[in-house]
């Protein structure tokens, strides 16, 4: 093999590194070692950034943490909502956006909290908490527009009401909870964001979760911006604010 | 500041009015005024912080009656200050200590104020210390107090934030351990205030003093006062290091940071320095020592032993501090957004979010999926993989079966018939004897009773008879008809019947 084919190997293994979400540089010899070349040697630096752009990727951070990447439109590794959740319906994919955001809310709610050292560990979180959270947070929007409230057009309906409506009509039958009920959908949100590296449990009897550091820093270096940047481009007519 | 506050009133606390100012060039007493004020101001703001601290701490008490268990045995004030003392004493750069760390510190404490706890309400208690230590309540963010300071002639309020402690990943990247803040340390040393510096320049003095004149007890008690002291100023320089590495567009490096690097080295190294020595002498001293004194001397040098670990961390932290910070400008230049601009997720972007139209908010689902959900990472079946499926032997679905004991069982009692076959002979037998003439059903059963025919046989002629009312022909035995009047006699009543051959 050329020099430049070891390099470009080299620059595939630790791409590869990155797309598993559950290795870290913490357990991975070979990661830690690529991580460190990636810092170093500005030859592959290079290959692996073109390599990761070629493949529809951008590289959000890279310490010794981890290579952390997002995948950009029409990438391969672009996440579909199949992925995340099988025939969902209109409704569920509007609550499971809210959730996600909400996660990210809860872990980060304020700017500061966000820009703590990338190793602090946020705050625990469970579902029943989340769903609660979401609620409160709803029921705050309900109150500052209750026209809104009151009105059955649903092209215009907002999506705190689908949170509430799914809190209340869900939440309140038996004991158990349903897959579907706000809290059912906030534990699959969980689950996912575990499978992919960015939650960890804390404590599996009492689902408690935490957000780990490949978490804070997919927050802090890309997320955060990226949706603030969605909400403000949303047309001017779909928020009240 | 406005120019207001550079000239105070001679009553420091007479208020707002400018009349009683005065330019503070005017005359030199003024300015010493002056200068006394604003230290004052400063004293004051740094002891009413110090005040503010342990509010969280002391709110946990106050408030314990409010929670759904029990816990007037306990003092959570207590818990919560041997969990800080036992979270400092483990503190090092990356280090801490661990949820274990923190139970098996607390566990006599807890067991002695109730000596039948449980392992589920010592794990209980465990987390309702540090739920308030770390503000879970608040999702970890910082705690906010508002509080007044003298500026000048002026009182202003302002906000002081605040933290006791934080969660971190340890080097490994798996485990996860406690550390104090400088405000919880601060807590610990009972500092109201003072200059960290000067603090720690005086600790070196009165240990040197009480180490020289045999007062080793004192010296015990101020050696692990300076050793916390000197993780507090490490953590104090640390903190400032690595809000300027984070956002290097915020910080002024070489205008601030690198005199602040200066600054601490020079004062790490004259500690270190001053610590070696009074190490070296004390070694020699325990070297000869005997009895009590030898334990004293020991522990002593136990405690100056880890002020210098701190002490040599942060020293190499300084060393390397300008080339880490290097890096990591250039790395952030090319890659990372400036933190300074990082929005407040709650506010910004989740209430923002809510309000918009479902229909929005479902197009941007994906969207916001792959900002904070990862990657996906296809899964592709490799030939290989797909030959060994085709050609694999089919799958045999072995029922599951219950690896169970059947239950132990006993047979139910066999159902008795209500009528024996004795009952149904006796009452035909009675039913042909007696029906030679045409005859009501009443008398039949007072007739039943005097040849003591048992209850079963009685109500067999009732039921018999009932039966041959309406009877098709060919179940036809005896005639039935109504008797037009009714009866009640042994047990039965309703309608009478009249019974007949034909």
């Amino acid at each position: 093999m050329s020099n430049l084919a070891t390099i470009a190997h080299d620059a595939g293994k630790l791409i590869a590194c990155a797309l598993r979400p559950r290795q870290t540089p913490w357990t991975s010899t070979e990661y830690s070692d690529l991580l460190q070349r990636y810092e170093s040697d500005s030859q592959f630096r290079s290959i692996v950034d073109g390599v990761t752009e070629g493949l529809g990727m951008r590289i959000v951070d890279a310490t010794r943490n981890g290579l952390f990447l997002t995948a950009t439109e029409g990438s391969p590794f672009r996440l579909a909502a199949e992925d995340y959740k099988q025939n969902m319906s209109a409704q569920e994919r509007v609550l499971h956006g809210v959730i996600q955001v909400a996660i990210a809310a809860f872990s980060f709610p304020k700017a500061d909290v966000l820009d703590q050292d990338d190793t602090v560990a946020p705050a625990h979180i469970t579902p029943v908490k989340l769903a609660e959270y979401i609620r409160k947070f709803a029921e705050a929007n309900a109150a500052s527009s209750p026209a809104d409230a009151e009105s059955d057009d649903t092209a215009e309906r907002r999506a705190w009401r689908e949170a509430l409506a799914r809190a209340v009509t869900m939440e309140t039958s038996g004991g158990k909870e349903s897959a579907r009920s706000l809290t059912g959908m906030c534990r699959h949100a969980l689950d996912f964001l575990e499978s992919q590296g960015l939650m960890r449990v804390v404590d599996e009897d009492n689902f408690v979760y935490q957000g780990t550091t490949a978490f804070r820093i997919r927050l802090k270096y890309h997320a955060a911006h990226e949706l603030l940047t969605l909400m403000r481009s949303a047309p001017a007519s779909a928020t009240t604010n | 500041m406005d120019t207001a506050h550079d000239q105070p009133p001679d009553d420091l606390f007479a208020g707002n009015s400018a009349s009683v100012t005065q330019p503070d060039s005017v005359s030199p007493s003024g300015t010493t005024a002056s200068l006394e004020r604003r230290e004052l101001g400063d004293a004051v703001a740094r002891r009413t912080r110090s005040l503010i601290a342990p509010t969280p701490i002391l709110e946990l008490e106050s408030d314990k009656s409010k929670r759904d268990v029990d816990l007037s045995k306990h003092d959570l004030r207590m818990l919560c200050l041997v969990s800080l003392d036992t979270v400092i004493d483990r503190m090092g750069f990356g280090s801490g200590a661990t949820r274990r760390d923190i139970q098996l510190a607390l566990a006599p404490v807890l067991n002695a104020s109730e000596p039948d706890l449980t392992p589920e309400r010592e794990r209980l208690v465990l987390d309702i210390i540090l739920d308030a230590l770390l503000n879970e309540k608040r999702q970890r963010q910082r705690f906010v107090a508002r509080y007044a300071t003298i500026e000048g002639s002026t009182v202003r309020w302002l906000e002081f934030e605040y933290a006791l402690l934080e969660e971190r990943q340890m080097e490994d990247g798996e485990g996860r351990v406690f550390r104090a803040s400088k405000e919880a340390i601060n807590l610990y040393t009972s500092m109201l205030g003072l200059d960290l510096e000067d603090a720690t320049i005086a600790d070196a003095a009165v240990l040197r003093y009480q180490a020289e004149r045999g007062r080793l007890d004192d010296a015990i008690q101020t050696a692990h006062q300076a050793q916390i002291r000197a993780k507090q100023y490490a953590e104090h320089i640390r903190a400032r290091l690595e809000v300027a590495r984070r956002d290097v567009e915020q910080a002024a490096w070489v205008g601030q940071v690198l005199p602040v690097i200066d600054e601490a080295l020079k004062l790490i190294g004259d500690r270190m320095e001053k610590e070696r020595d009074l190490r070296r002498g004390l070694e020699l001293r325990r070297d000869q020592a005997g009895g009590p004194d030898l334990l004293k001397l020991t522990r002593l040098l136990n405690e100056i032993e880890k002020s210098e670990r701190t002490n040599l961390d942060l020293h190499r932290l300084l060393l390397t501090a300008n080339q880490q910070f290097r890096d990591e400008h250039a790395r952030q230049r090319l890659r990372r957004p400036s933190a300074a601009l990082l929005p407040n997720l709650e506010t910004d972007v989740l209430l923002p979010w809510l309000d918009t139209r479902s229909c929005e908010t479902r197009e941007r689902f994906a969207s916001a999926l792959n900002m904070t959900a990862g990657v996906h990472t296809p899964s592709v079946t490799g030939l290989d993989a797909l030959w060994s499926k085709l050609l694999a032997p089919p799958v045999v679905v072995t029922p599951v079966e219950a690896d169970t004991e059947p239950p132990a069982t006993t047979a139910l009692p066999a159902h008795q018939p209500p009528f024996t076959r004795e009952d149904f002979e006796a009452s035909a037998r009675f039913l042909r004897t007696e029906l030679t003439s045409p005859r009501r059903l009443s008398d039949l059963l007072v007739k039943a009773q005097e040849q003591t025919l048992s209850d079963p046989m009685r109500r067999l002629v009732v039921l018999l008879s009932m039966q041959q009312f309406g009877a098709a022909a060919d179940y036809r035995q005896f005639h039935v008809e109504p008797g037009g009047q009714v009866f009640a006699t042994d047990g039965f009543n309703g309608d009478d019947l009249l019974l007949s051959r034909t």
